[in-house]
């Protein structure tokens, strides 16, 4: 750095004495330095002097601001500190009471589920048949929170696992007022012995192959048909399939929902709970439900095991997406359910377009193949088969799936031709079982 | 430290440097800013406090952050240069009259300034700043403080002498 650069730090008295004594020295030689140095120092003189007193204010503004400030931080960080403090204590809580609870509710339901399938052992009118497959004392109550229907999103993902549809057979054996736990009977008012003794000429043959309860408790499998039913005269009825997956109870699907013309007596109503959700402690369900309706529900049914999205509000309506019936069921648009189906309509009755067409195996007449939504839309007249040539395919479809877990359900008229008794039973597919 | 002993501690400052940081801000975005540049500055510095470790003078580190304030008032409201704030009634070393002429003329010169070189000038010769805190408060090596100085000085010199000279 030059001479003359130094010379305003010299004049300000920055620089270290090595280089001042050497500014000095070259002061004392050059007079044209000494002007500089007078100048620079007359200038700053004049800058120091030149600068007008500045009024302050402000001041307590400041100030005031300052305070404001500080009290409002101070209030959020005590905020922040309560709220933490607030949620670490309920977490402690949580964590702390959370076993105490589950234990107690899990005794609780134990015992409510024990006592309830003992209680519809013992019952004196129920039929063998199905007594026989009343629920054990160790079996799993299903769910009571319907609320988790919101699992139904999940159908799309997951279809109906390894629950199947083995047949649906005449069972005239069953009377229609036979309650059991495992059973709930939608019923119709009576339609008189005329109609009744028409129902059992028409429906001779003896059940079919009763399928036994499967392992219901099977993570994945469907456990349990729940039924929610209202109190209100008429009755709507919503079935739904329920199932446990890594402990927890879900709602995998709503069958549908039908009205019926009078109240519906529910094991809700015997243990005096709540009345408007009764779930069944068994993976069957006899329901008799009107004609025209009948049909609904088994298409209901097959159309639940596709895993279709479901459209509409609150996921009731399902979509009637394009279907083909195979060994098993799939869906074209690529949910494959691994289900099966042979179904069966009762002597002299119409079944529905999807009756038929499910019963159809992959040898089935030419209708084998068409679509669900198709045969759902048709009338049941429509789809008129020859009984016993379907009831002989169906057997031979089933003994080709002896493998495959199944639904087994079974109509039959009752009392009355414009009623149907609807036998569904969900049995587990066995582990390992290739998808057919 | 705990933030009731800096809410106390900060009134405190803002007591104690407020004349000097207000004087500092008017001087760089004019008086009609300068409260509200300085009550920013105090605002800025309750928050960072926690950052001064006292390695550097307190008023550098509240002239720092002024400085950065003034440069964002500016910036956000695009004001012009103020000019530097001259006491016409001032003492004089000569006569009146011609003190006033040269008041008037520095403040043109120091118009003419760029922004680096007006501001160093009055961290320097206004507000007594030496070197190494002017360095301090603009971010800047001692070595650039000088040179700018150095530079601003001899643009004065020139715009007022020359000028004086031609007067002659």
């Amino acid at each position: 750095m030059s001479l003359h650069e130094d010379l305003k730090a010299y004049l300000d008295g920055e620089l270290d004495s090595v280089r001042a004594e050497e500014v000095k020295t070259a002061l004392e030689r050059d007079p044209g330095l000494r002007r500089e140095l007078s100048e620079l120092r007359s200038l700053s003189e004049h800058l120091q002097g030149a600068a007008a007193e500045i009024r302050i204010n402000g001041l307590e503004k400041t100030l005031a601001a300052l305070e404001r400030s500080d009290r409002s931080r101070r209030s959020g960080i005590e905020r922040l500190l309560w709220g933490g403090g607030l949620a670490v204590a309920a977490a402690f809580v949580w964590v702390m009471l959370f076993p105490v609870f589950s234990q107690a509710k899990q005794a609780a339901k134990k015992t409510h589920w024990a006592s309830l399938a003992n209680s519809a052992k013992d019952s004196g009118d129920v039929s063998e048949d199905l007594k026989a497959q009343a629920p054990e004392t160790t079996a799993t109550p299903p769910t009571q929170d319907f609320a988790r229907a919101k699992a139904f999103k999940s159908l799309t993902r997951r279809p109906l696992a390894s629950g199947k549809m083995r047949e649906l057979s005449a069972n005239q054996n069953v009377p229609h007022n036979d309650k059991t736990a495992g059973e709930i009977a939608l019923q119709a008012p009576s339609r008189g012995a005329q109609g009744a003794a028409r129902s059992k000429a028409t429906n001779a043959e003896p059940p079919a192959s009763m399928t036994p309860l499967g392992n219901s408790t099977a993570e994945g499998t469907i456990t349990s048909i729940v039924v929610k039913a209202e109190r209100k005269v008429p009755t709507t009825v919503t079935l739904s399939f329920a199932s446990k997956d890594d402990g927890i109870k879900q709602v995998l699907g709503v069958v549908g929902k039908y009205r019926v013309p009078r109240q519906i007596p529910t094991l809700s109503d015997k243990r005096g709970k709540d009345p408007t959700l009764t779930e069944l402690a068994t993976s069957e369900i006899m329901a008799e439900i009107p004609e025209d309706q009948a049909d609904q529900v088994i298409g209901d049914l097959k159309r639940l095991g596709l895993a279709q999205q479901p459209v509409g509000r609150g996921g009731m309506t399902m979509t009637r997406g394009a279907v083909t019936l195979n060994n098993g069921l799939q869906a074209k648009n690529g949910a494959t359910s691994n289900s099966s189906a042979s179904l069966s309509a009762p002597a002299g009755k119409a079944p529905s377009g999807n009756l038929a067409k499910s019963a159809s195996g992959p040898g089935a007449p030419a209708d084998a193949n068409s679509t669900l939504a198709n045969s759902n839309l048709k009338r049941p007249e429509a789809n008129l088969v020859d009984n016993l040539a379907q009831k002989n395919r169906i057997q031979r479809f089933a003994a080709r799936n002896t493998n495959a877990a199944n639904v087994s359900s079974s109509t039959t008229n009752v009392n009355t031709p414009r009623m149907r008794l609807l036998r569904i039973v969900i049995e587990e597919k066995p582990k390992n079982d290739p998808v057919p | 430290m705990t933030n009731r002993s800096t809410e106390g501690e900060m009134a405190s400052i803002a007591r104690q440097h407020y004349d000097a940081v207000f004087r500092f801000c008017a001087r760089r975005v004019g008086i009609d800013r300068a409260a509200d540049v300085s009550q920013d500055t105090f605002l800025t510095a309750q928050k960072v406090f926690h950052k001064f470790r006292g390695e550097s003078n307190l008023t550098t580190w509240l002239f720092g952050i002024a400085n950065n304030e003034c440069r964002r008032i500016s910036r956000k409201q695009r004001c012009e240069p103020v000019l530097l704030q001259i006491d016409p009634e001032g003492p004089a070393d000569d006569g009146a009259e011609s003190a006033i002429v040269d008041r008037h003329a520095l403040q043109q010169a120091l118009s003419k300034l760029s922004a680096e070189h007006r501001e160093i000038v009055i961290l320097h010769e206004i507000e007594g700043l030496t070197y190494e805190e002017a360095a301090a408060v603009l971010s800047v090596p001692v070595g650039t403080v000088k040179s700018r100085l150095h530079h601003a000085f001899l643009q004065l010199r020139r715009s007022l002498f020359t000028a004086e000279e031609a007067a002659r």
